[in-house]
């Protein structure tokens, strides 16, 4: 949908800030009851999902121009899709879409994204990453292992570029961890290129979307037909975001998936205890992000007076049918190991603030975001902190060490690396 | 006062309803009034009032005599009584939503039977005069013995027509309109929201107000059904602490309706009017008594009464409570009759010599064994005996503050004692004032104290609301901070 | 509109970061629900988009609100402060105003378990509260615009129904004080606070400065600001090891539902008996909810998605349903339970009524006791067309809510008929009890279209046309006679009380700073 085609829907934005905290029936505590980051640490009312869908709509009804300051409204969301999770519990309404269809407006207006955005997406477009990062290193990670991958095989592991570069302990633990699963596995090494998720959530649709184009080409010509990905952004792209703009018929399994159902199989069988009480972080590109875009092709009716339904049903995105329980799965199938929930868990996850370029280009309020999660799960009482997205993993770490925090992070692969007697 | 003045008044209220011959019992050092009148309706009250806004001159207003603790009285202004007491009419009894509309000379003697024989119960306050003022009570506040009905601490005052200092009429609460009662009573209405009308609440500022807002020509009043079955239990305990905590636990539940708390001494003074007799009783008494009554209504009051008397004695035990149908020499019919019937003994026209002053306050029921320890302490010095120290705790509405009264009882043929009473009542004050008792009702000297301690943007306050509804300081001068001269 | 000397001052008060002029994010102040229908109201092309601030500030303490009321003062800048910001009514309404937003201050800052009292700052929720009285086994009146909406406001300055009302009563009648900036700058506290720095007390010395703060519709934000409530609490009739907790996965959540709690949806063929059962059940003060609509309002209110509400509907409710209530027994202990069940049963049976669940003929969700709970099943009401409204609004007791209800259907069905809101039948309505029954008020919640030009007007015109009937028959005063204009048409059936109004305004704001497009005005219309 255009922004345009948006019209209707935001002018039904009652602004009743429910999309500023978690579903209100899920609330437990005042300290936790919030779930967009960036209304908590901007506070003007424009900072909210329906904040961002006035400003869009004003921008729309020519009230206001896409000067600066709404740019800075604008950019500094992670577009976790909190606040349509908790607004879809009563309304029609899709403030994430709104403020990612916002963003690619302002790209092809000329204004969006940011400096900073424009320059990790110059890189992807020179080198293949972000990082602006050597090609050659991109398979550092693997240095000194070895690992029982299969060049032919139709499956890959798809590191992606955070883990890659920033996140290697991540890449390792997996791909270590398929290895002792005995999965038939390839990587792609130095022709691993980025999904295209940065320069898709910050509104350069053109571009990510040349990026799925050419990435599915190369899949094909590959032999690829399972991409399996320990990194929640990579996963919501070619899970959730490549089907919307390119065909494919690829397979896509985030880690925990197929760690699953290689326990479940009995494939893999962890040998060690590790006495721990965890808490698990759900990544919201694993979680309600990851939740399908269905095809829908039907027409409004009003069925009574004022009242209008889509016929035939139009599927609801509301966040239920994220990925939430195979990492908790995994973790409950450990020795030793205790799972303690936050207050904020599965489709109502606080997000880590990292994502929607909010961590390049603020930085500061990244890491309030951060804090804000490492204390949620500090109340649990655990030792450590879990989840399955190598840019949680840098913004929650670098969380733990701003308030130095007792508690400790591991990635969910690392977890079962660990529970893996002989496998390192 | 001129006679133009006298002779207009006679007029409006005709030649009955006029004298100047003062029949009224006065608070020490007030003036005399130059007349008396009677009115009989809203418009004669009106009337006067827009006179003594005309021509200056004051107007006390009393429906059932003076308050015990009346005001430092009206100097230097020449003023009228205005006595209400024969606007004695109940307009109104309302079965179905439980209402009653009354003028201010009914009093409590002539409604309770009124409206039992209609199936339904007043709200007493404990042992109100039997000739008080309902309405008067109501409009300063007096507290109820029920705290489960005690909603707001205005009830159970619900709507009122009233007559500005300005000389206005108006109605508060939903029986404003729009529409005129008989219109609003067509349209189902019964006058039962005290709320409004519209963006304020002017019932709020007339009740506690001590006369200095307004004149109430009629009021209607929340009721309660008569229970089918009442009973009322008594514990006892040498100390109040167990007797504060089984409050708090069963206040949240809203079981009980009468929940009272006070010691040997003012119990035994209200239920025997001579010394001999309140000894007997008092000395078969525990220190501290917590009196509950317990009731069932409604189309299953069997029902409802035993599952609240079996929940309330479950909780007492729980709470190391012995709640029993008597106590000492007092049984709990006794205790009942005396909850739900009005005082002959308090009438003004006892001829007891042992009488009592009060303190009375608003606090928190946790805080209420700091302030009577400090009282016991201060009364000590004094000289006075704790066996002449009576103490009422009445928790209010539903729980969340406590009517705190202390009642000294005292000799008044002894002057000396009289004295000491006195001199012990303002220093006591001022130690509770002190000490976080909130004076929400205060009189005399203690209103002097309460305002010089409030904060001057409230006292400002107080003055804009006073001269919004009596710009000419026409009523009651002298009562709350409204000093006796021209403000 | 501010001069720049104006901003460096508000600037200086709050801080850089906490003061915008920005259009962009001023605009975001400009949008309002219920804009579209004053604006249809005012003759003028229906939009949510009404007057932009010409600043916005988020204080954070009553001193900063304090010292930047008296910029205003000085400067002859209007004001208007919002807490949660919901409703036209969160607007301002002329160019040279600024919005005070109270977000920052968030605090609880006294639960009193003992003597069952609160005392919150102006952005706490009202989920926030519950959920943190819970783990004192109490609760609090929350009004029904919904759990993310701040209960300060409420007990302040709105008119304040909810679910819960039979057992928790009404916002006004809960204020036991507040901390009030009033416009001219001055800080209020009323009540005991203010002698004792406690908050058991609202009212005196003397007579109560409660009555003239907000009345039973409250002030909407047009006499100063509130800075902190004390508010009464009610004990939450669960055993004390209960916990509040939710499971499943959004729309179907679970909720652990405490012993001793049940609902009931008596069901009856005519008014007269609907009329008796509900006087003589909420008589007795023993349920806490009780509360009643049309069978478009049951399917919604007992269902999880619009198109759930649609089925149910379809199904064969709309047959059933007639005069019902929905009644919530929530017990302390099994003793209490059984009473008050077979107190629901005989009413029930006396009456001839039939009760809804126990015929399967709706089917409440453990969740549903939540949301009840939580005093979210009026945002239920949205799911139709993501916008509802509410005319009507009279309370004084149930046989004015009945009258109501019958007088206001061939009312609105001239608009159904129309197409311009939704076809309820006329049956939509909205009636609660206050207090075990000692009032109750009727609303009649609306759907319409706030995306259709038609339609908003459309509804405009049915309120008005509301107002009018409630007006000439003596029906109660609506919720939204607010502002000048209306406030004039009301007075003169109702003892022409805006001339107290204005004196208060007057007295209160001689400035005349404090929005008062839903208040009034010290001079009026003239």
């Amino acid at each position: 949908m255009t922004l345009q085609e948006m019209e209707e829907m935001m002018d039904s934005c009652v602004r009743c800030s429910k999309c500023k905290f978690i579903p209100q029936i899920a609330i437990r505590s005042k300290r936790f009851s919030h779930i967009c980051p960036s209304i908590e640490f901007f506070n003007f009312h424009a900072y909210s999902g329906g904040g961002r869908m006035i400003l869009a709509n004003a921008y729309l009804k020519g009230r206001i121009e896409l000067g600066p300051d709404a740019l800075h409204v604008l950019y500094a969301c992670t577009n976790c899709g909190g606040c349509e999770v908790s607004c879809k519990w009563v309304y029609d309404l899709e403030p994430n879409e709104v403020i990612h269809e916002f963003r690619v407006k302002a790209v092809e207006c000329g204004l969006g994204p940011l400096p900073k955005h424009q320059k990790y997406i110059e890189l992807v477009s020179r080198v293949g990453n972000p990082y602006g990062e050597a090609t050659d290193n991109r398979s550092i990670w693997s240095n000194g292992l070895e690992l029982n991958t299969s060049p032919d095989s139709n499956t890959v592991y798809f590191v992606g570029c955070t883990t890659a570069y920033r996140r290697p302990e991540i890449a390792r633990a997996t791909a270590l961890v398929l290895s002792a699963a005995g999965v038939n596995f390839r990587v792609l090494g130095t022709d691993e290129t980025c999904c295209g998720s940065p320069v898709y959530r910050v509104g350069d649709l053109d571009r990510a979307v040349e990026i799925m184009k050419k990435n599915i080409t190369d899949f094909k010509k590959k032999g690829i037909k399972r991409i399996i990905t320990s990194c929640a952004g990579c996963y919501n792209m070619f899970k959730t975001e490549y089907p919307r703009y390119v065909e494919h018929d690829l397979e896509v399994f985030h880690i925990s998936q197929v760690l699953d159902e290689l326990i479940d199989d009995g494939k893999l069988k962890f040998n060690k205890d590790f006495h721990v009480s965890v808490t698990y972080h759900d990544p919201c590109h694993l979680g309600r992000m990851s939740e399908p875009h269905k095809p829908y092709d039907g027409e409004k009716i009003e069925v009574i007076s004022q009242v209008f339904i889509w016929d035939p049903p139009k599927p609801v995105r509301q966040g239920a049918d994220g990925e939430y329980d195979a990492s908790r799965n995994i973790l409950q199938k450990i020795p030793g190991v205790k799972l303690v929930e936050m207050e904020r868990i599965r489709e109502y996850a606080y997000c880590c603030g990292a994502g929607g370029g909010v961590k390049s280009a603020f930085p500061e309020f990244a890491l309030w975001a951060a804090c804000e999660r490492v204390a949620e799960a500090e109340s649990t009482g655990a030792d450590v902190l879990v989840s399955t997205c190598p840019f949680c993993s840098t913004n929650l770490q670098d969380a733990i060490r701003s308030r130095e925090s007792k508690m400790r992070y591991m990635d969910l692969t690392e977890v079962v690396l660990n529970s893996l007697e002989g496998v390192e | 006062m001129n006679s133009d003045i006298l002779n207009r008044l006679k007029e409006i209220v005709g030649d009955d309803a006029f004298s100047r011959t003062i029949n009224l019992t006065f608070p020490h050092g007030m003036e005399l009034p130059s007349c008396v009148i009677h009115p009989s309706s809203s418009h004669e009250i009106q009337q006067i009032i827009k006179l003594a806004n005309k021509k200056s001159f004051r107007i006390h207003t009393i429906s059932s005599g003076f308050p015990h603790h009346s005001s430092r009285g009206i100097k230097g202004h020449e003023y009228i009584i205005m006595d209400l007491s024969k606007m004695n009419r109940i307009l109104r009894i309302d079965v179905k939503n439980r209402v009653a509309m009354i003028e201010p000379g009914v009093t409590f003697e002539l409604l309770i039977p009124k409206l039992e024989s209609a199936g339904l119960r007043l709200l007493l306050p404990l042992l109100p005069r039997a000739g008080k003022s309902v309405l008067a009570a109501y409009l300063d506040r007096v507290p109820i013995t029920i705290p489960r009905f005690h909603w707001d601490s205005s009830d159970p005052l619900l709507c009122t027509e009233v007559v500005f200092g300005s000389g206005d009429l108006f109605r508060t609460g939903s029986a404003a309109g729009p529409g005129s009662l008989e219109e609003q009573w067509s349209s189902g209405q019964a006058q039962k929201n005290p709320m409004g009308p519209s963006q304020f609440d002017p019932y709020r500022l007339i009740q506690g107000s001590q006369g200095t807002i307004g004149i109430v020509t009629w009021g209607t009043i929340k009721c309660e059904s008569l229970p089918t079955y009442h009973e009322v239990y008594m514990a006892g305990s040498d100390t109040i602490d167990p007797l504060i905590e089984f409050s708090y636990s069963i206040l949240r539940r809203r079981l009980l309706d009468e929940h009272l708390l006070m010691n040997d001494v003012y119990l035994s003074h209200i239920v025997e009017s001579n010394a001999y007799g309140c000894e007997t009783v008092r000395s078969s008494l525990p220190k501290w008594i917590l009196i509950a009554g317990v009731s069932g209504t409604g189309p299953i009051p069997l029902d409802e009464f035993e599952y609240k008397r079996d929940e309330t004695f479950e909780l007492a035990e729980k709470h190391g409570i012995e709640l029993a149908p008597a106590l000492g020499k007092i049984h709990g019919e006794k205790m009942k009759h005396l909850l739900t019937h009005s005082s002959l003994k308090n009438d003004r026209n006892s001829q007891s010599i042992v009488v009592s002053k009060k303190i009375f306050f608003i606090t928190t029921l946790d805080q209420t064994p700091f302030h009577v320890s400090k009282v016991e302490k201060c009364a000590s010095e004094y000289g006075t005996s704790t066996d002449n120290l009576g103490v009422y705790l009445q928790p209010i509405v539903q729980g969340v503050n406590t009517h705190c009264e202390f009642d000294i009882y005292y000799d008044s043929s002894d002057q000396r004692e009289v004295r000491t009473t006195e001199r012990f009542i303002v220093t006591a004050s001022r130690l509770l004032l002190d000490l976080g008792a909130f004076f929400s009702r205060p009189y005399g000297a203690i209103s002097d104290m309460v305002f010089e301690k409030a904060s001057k943007s409230m006292v400002e306050s107080y003055y804009k609301v006073k001269s919004i509804f009596d710009p000419n300081n026409i009523l009651n001068p002298g009562y709350l901070c409204f000093g006796r001269g021209n403000q | 509109m501010l001069e720049d000397n104006v901003y460096w001052a508000l600037e200086a008060i709050v801080g850089h970061s906490n003061i915008t002029r920005s259009p962009a994010i001023l605009e975001s102040y400009a949008f309002q629900w219920g804009f579209e229908i004053e604006s249809a109201q005012r003759g003028e092309e229906p939009s949510r988009f009404g007057q932009r601030p010409a600043a916005v500030v988020l204080p954070a303490s009553t001193e900063e609100v304090q010292a930047i009321v008296r910029i205003c003062n000085e400067h002859n800048v209007k004001f208007k402060a919002i807490s949660t910001g919901m409703g036209a009514w969160a607007g301002i309404s002329s160019p040279r105003s600024i919005l005070i937003d109270l977000r920052r201050m968030n605090r609880i800052i006294e639960i009193n378990a003992k003597n069952m009292y609160a005392v919150i700052e102006p952005y706490v929720t009202n989920a926030e509260l519950q959920a943190e009285l819970l783990k004192y086994g109490l609760m609090h009146h929350a009004q029904g615009a919904g759990p993310q909406t701040s209960p300060l406001a409420s007990h302040t300055s709105f008119a304040g129904p909810g679910f819960t009302s039979p057992y928790t009563g009404h916002s006004d009648r809960n204020l036991l004080g507040a901390e009030w900036v009033v416009p001219n700058g001055d800080i209020l506290r009323i009540g005991s606070f203010d002698q004792t720095g406690q908050w058991f007390s609202g009212d005196g010395p003397g007579f109560s400065l409660r009555g003239i703060m907000r009345g039973w519709l409250g002030a909407y934000g047009g006499l100063g600001v509130f800075t902190k409530a004390a508010i009464k609490l009610y004990s939450f009739p669960a055993p004390s090891d209960w916990k509040w907790e939710i499971s499943g996965t959004i729309p179907h959540y679970d909720w652990k539902v405490p012993p001793f709690w049940k609902l009931y949806v008596p069901n009856f063929e005519e008014w007269e008996q609907f009329e008796n059962a509900l006087y003589e059940l909420t008589g007795q003060d023993a349920v806490m909810m009780a509360t009643s609509s049309s069978a478009e309002g049951l399917a919604a209110l007992f269902t999880d998605t619009k198109m759930e509400a649609i089925e149910v509907i379809f199904a064969g409710l709309l047959a059933k349903a007639k005069r019902y209530f929905i009644v919530l027994v929530a017990a302390h202990s099994e003793r209490e339970f059984k009473y008050r069940d077979k107190l629901v049963r005989h009413i029930i049976e006396k009456y001839d009524g039939e009760d809804l669940i126990e015929t399967g003929d709706i089917s409440p969700r453990p969740s549903h006791y939540a949301e009840s709970i939580r005093n979210m099943l009026g945002g239920h009401a949205f799911r139709f067309s993501n916008c509802f409204q509410s005319t009507h609004g009279g309370m004084d007791c149930i046989s004015l809510a009945v009258r109501i209800a019958q007088e206001n259907r061939p009312v609105k069905e001239k608009y159904i008929d129309k197409g311009v809101i939704g076809d309820d039948r006329g049956e939509g309505i909205w009636i609660t009890t206050y207090e075990g029954n000692h009032m109750a008020h009727l609303e009649v919640p609306t759907v319409y279209n706030a995306a259709d030009k038609e339609s908003c007007m459309g509804y405009a015109e049915y309120q008005n046309e509301c107002n009018r009937v409630d007006l000439e028959r003596a029906l109660g005063m609506p919720f939204f006679i607010v502002g000048d204009k209306i406030h004039d048409i009301f007075g003169q059936r109702t003892m022409n009380y805006p001339r107290w109004l204005r004196r208060i305004k007057a007295a209160f704001d001689p400035n005349g700073v404090s929005d008062s497009s839903h208040y009034i005005t010290a001079q009026g219309d003239e």
